[in-house]
């Protein structure tokens, strides 16, 4: 049911994204009766099975600049599009572990790195992760069949078994194995990345945002691109500005607001929105906004091996290896991470194998690609305080404000972490008869965490255990920016969940009139 | 500043390669592009155009590849160009710089003369076109046995995903 609201409507909570946190925000409000107006800065996606053409034209493209150690041609992708970059996840659905909501106490002191443990430990999590996956039709879970073997999966699966490994499996995804939710079941057609064509895969655009619309709560407006937050004297929020499609400005005005635009839009957003009150930044007293950011370490082990293996069949993530989650401070880092299979689509081969290189050698290793076996590594990664989002005044965007600034350097812990992952994972390759393996880290990254981070003290981050801002009433952090740490497992299981719990907090706030 | 481009083309033998090559593509039917680095062109567009895709081929050489495949290769280069003023400067430095018969010098030279750029911003800006425009086309990906999206037979769901008769005969 299409609903909308009127530009002076105060009774209405605006969330800003329709990804991962803010489609299932909007949703799960809705479905409690509270009025919500979306806005989302790009348009609806056209989805189709080719994923250098869903990319190209569906990538959050804004000019950006950027220091230290990621890729200078493409630091960050992510999706500017309804639905945000769950268009674009492949599907992993895995929890947090406890220790990794205690992550300053379970690891201790690390120079360099700005721990913090979370305010939130994972019994209060636990029951919105039952749900989340529940919502998300989370195979091998709540009664939900698994996945089916292919290929890719079985030769990381089999090399890990041979090297000892215990914790083999086809994992968690956020894929429909039956029908569930008005969805299909998933036809292994490979290559989720792209996009789903049929609806099988979990992604706030075929599932989120319907389930809100139908509610008659809930407006969404495309290529809606928030630009300011405005408060009133008493230093609590009153409207959104964005620009509309035609670049025209428009004023939302708001009971209460949820940023979820990405951990490197949510932080440039509050700086933009800098005022007398706030001269730092909206909810930046503490000058924590944009500070942390952390990518998750990502890794990729492509092995050539012996036979054919055609991983462009099924889905991208079957197969996961999950011994290594664990921290074990004996491996001489902090944290965890784990393997997963990935299909690897044939341009990402090009560029992968050996980053940078070319030449009639490589022209030749190119002939492999049927033989090829993939994996990725992910891992947590350490919080730096001056890894950080800024406002860079230099360069503007397309609606002539500051652009955001990314500096990221790893800190030494994500470099052992990574080099000790790659080489196990090119062990495993090899005990299945691998002639050639090439493991590189990812200088491109894809979850951006942290810049407005949730801590007990307002002096360490931005929010508290709900993603209500420490500085503003009614003010919400509702993405992977308020992650206190990231995890071995990827984060938008935990994002889902979050918003789900946030949800509950502010219909009850509301409906108490305590915003 | 006159470019190399522009000099080569005033020697003898390209005055001639010229002359010849007006003569010879009036009648033919091609597309410009592939015309341009048939005829070797000295100057100008021409030239550009023919630097640009024996730059993208140098980069993925496949003899089963035609120019046409490896041209729109040479387009993303261009579109880099368009779009950002500091990349069109990368580029054209770059090709003044390279040997004005650079798209007649054979792999190994072309290689060469590509990892002798003084300045090395050109090659990965061209990578990434090459990898993009030539891998990233459908029509390619027959040649490496990868037979594109699924969708059209309803992906691999009742098809084998499971055949790996190698894996038995590896040892751990």
């Amino acid at each position: 049911m299409k609903t909308s609201f009127d530009l002076n409507d105060e009774s209405v909570v605006v969330v800003i994204g329709s990804g991962a946190g803010g489609g299932t925000l909007s949703a799960a409000l809705t479905r409690l009766g509270v009025k919500v107006v979306c806005l989302e800065a790009g348009a609806m996606p056209m989805i189709e099975q080719n994923l250098p053409a869903v990319y190209g034209r569906t990538r959050w493209a804004d000019p950006r600049t950027h220091e230290g150690d990621l890729n200078p041609a493409l630091p960050v992708m992510i999706a500017k599009a309804v639905g945000g970059t769950t268009v674009f996840w492949s599907g992993v659905t895995l929890r947090r572990q406890p220790h990794e909501f205690r992550s300053r106490t379970s690891y201790g002191a690390l120079p360099g790195a700005s721990l913090i443990d979370w305010p939130l430990d994972y019994d209060e999590l636990a029951p919105f992760y039952d749900l989340a996956e529940q919502r998300m039709g989370s195979s091998g879970l709540h009664g939900k069949p698994d996945v089916p073997d292919h290929n890719n999966g079985e030769v990381l699966k089999i090399g890990a078994r041979r090297r000892g490994y215990r914790k083999v499996s086809n994992g968690h995804l956020g894929i429909n194995t039956v029908p569930h939710d008005g969805r299909p079941a998933c036809r292994q057609m490979g290559f989720c990345a792209g996009g789903c064509v049929i609806g099988a895969k979990w992604s706030s655009l075929h599932a989120e945002i319907p389930r809100a619309t139908a509610t008659g709560h809930f407006e969404l407006r495309e290529q809606a691109q928030a630009v300011a937050i405005e408060h009133d004297a008493a230093g609590r929020v009153t409207g959104v500005v964005y620009a509309d499609a035609t670049g025209a400005r428009q004023r939302q005005r708001a009971r209460v607001i949820c940023v979820a635009a990405n951990g490197i839009e949510t932080p440039r957003l509050l700086l933009l929105s800098a005022s007398g009150r706030f001269p730092n930044g909206l909810a930046n007293d503490a000058g924590q906004v944009g500070r942390h950011y952390m990518t998750d370490l990502l890794g990729r082990v492509i092995a050539i091996m012996p036979g054919a293996v055609h991983n462009y069949r099924g889905s991208t993530n079957t197969g996961l290896i999950a011994d290594d989650m664990a921290h074990d401070a004996k491996r001489g880092f902090a944290g965890g991470f784990l393997y997963v299979s990935r299909g690897i689509h044939f341009p990402s081969f090009a560029n992968e194998i050996r980053p940078g290189e070319w030449g009639a050698d490589y022209a030749q290793l190119m002939m492999q690609y049927p033989n090829a076996a993939s994996a990725a590594v992910i891992g947590e990664d350490m919080p730096v305080a001056d890894n950080r989002i800024t406002l860079d005044a230099g360069t503007r965007d397309q609606h002539g404000l500051p652009v955001a600034h990314i500096a990221k350097r790893y800190h030494a812990n994500d470099l052992a972490l990574m080099a000790h992952a790659l080489k196990n994972g090119e062990a495993i390759y090899r005990a299945v008869g691998a002639t050639e393996v090439y493991t590189s880290q990812s200088r491109t990254v894809i979850h951006n965490l942290g810049t407005c981070r949730q801590s007990r003290d307002p002096a360490d981050g931005v929010c508290n255990k709900f993603g209500r801002t420490h500085d503003v009433p009614n003010l919400y952090i509702s993405d992977g920016s308020q992650f206190a740490s990231s995890a071995a497992a990827p984060p938008t299981l935990t994002i889902v969940a979050l918003a789900l719990r946030q949800a509950q907090h502010i219909a009850e706030q509301l409906r108490t009139d305590a915003v | 500043m006159p470019t190399q481009a522009a000099e080569w083309s005033l020697t003898r033998r390209g005055l001639l390669t010229r002359a010849i090559a007006a003569g010879l593509l009036a009648s033919q039917g091609l597309p410009a592009v592939v015309r341009t680095v048939c005829a070797a062109p000295v100057a100008g567009p021409g030239l550009r155009a023919a630097q640009l895709l024996a730059v993208c081929r140098t980069l993925f050489p496949h003899d089963f590849l035609g120019d046409d495949t490896y041209a729109i290769g040479a387009q993303h280069i261009e579109d880099k160009a368009a779009a950002d003023p500091a990349a069109a400067t990368v580029i054209e430095q770059a090709l003044a710089a390279l040997p004005a018969d650079f798209s007649s010098l054979d792999q190994t030279a072309r290689e060469l003369a590509l990892r002798a750029l003084a300045k090395q911003e050109f090659v990965p800006l061209a990578r990434q076109s090459t990898v993009a425009g030539v891998y990233g086309t459908p029509a390619v990906w027959t040649h490496f046995s990868y037979p594109g999206p699924s969708v059209a037979f309803g992906g691999y769901v009742d098809r084998p995903l499971v055949d790996l008769p190698w894996i038995e005969h590896t040892q751990a």
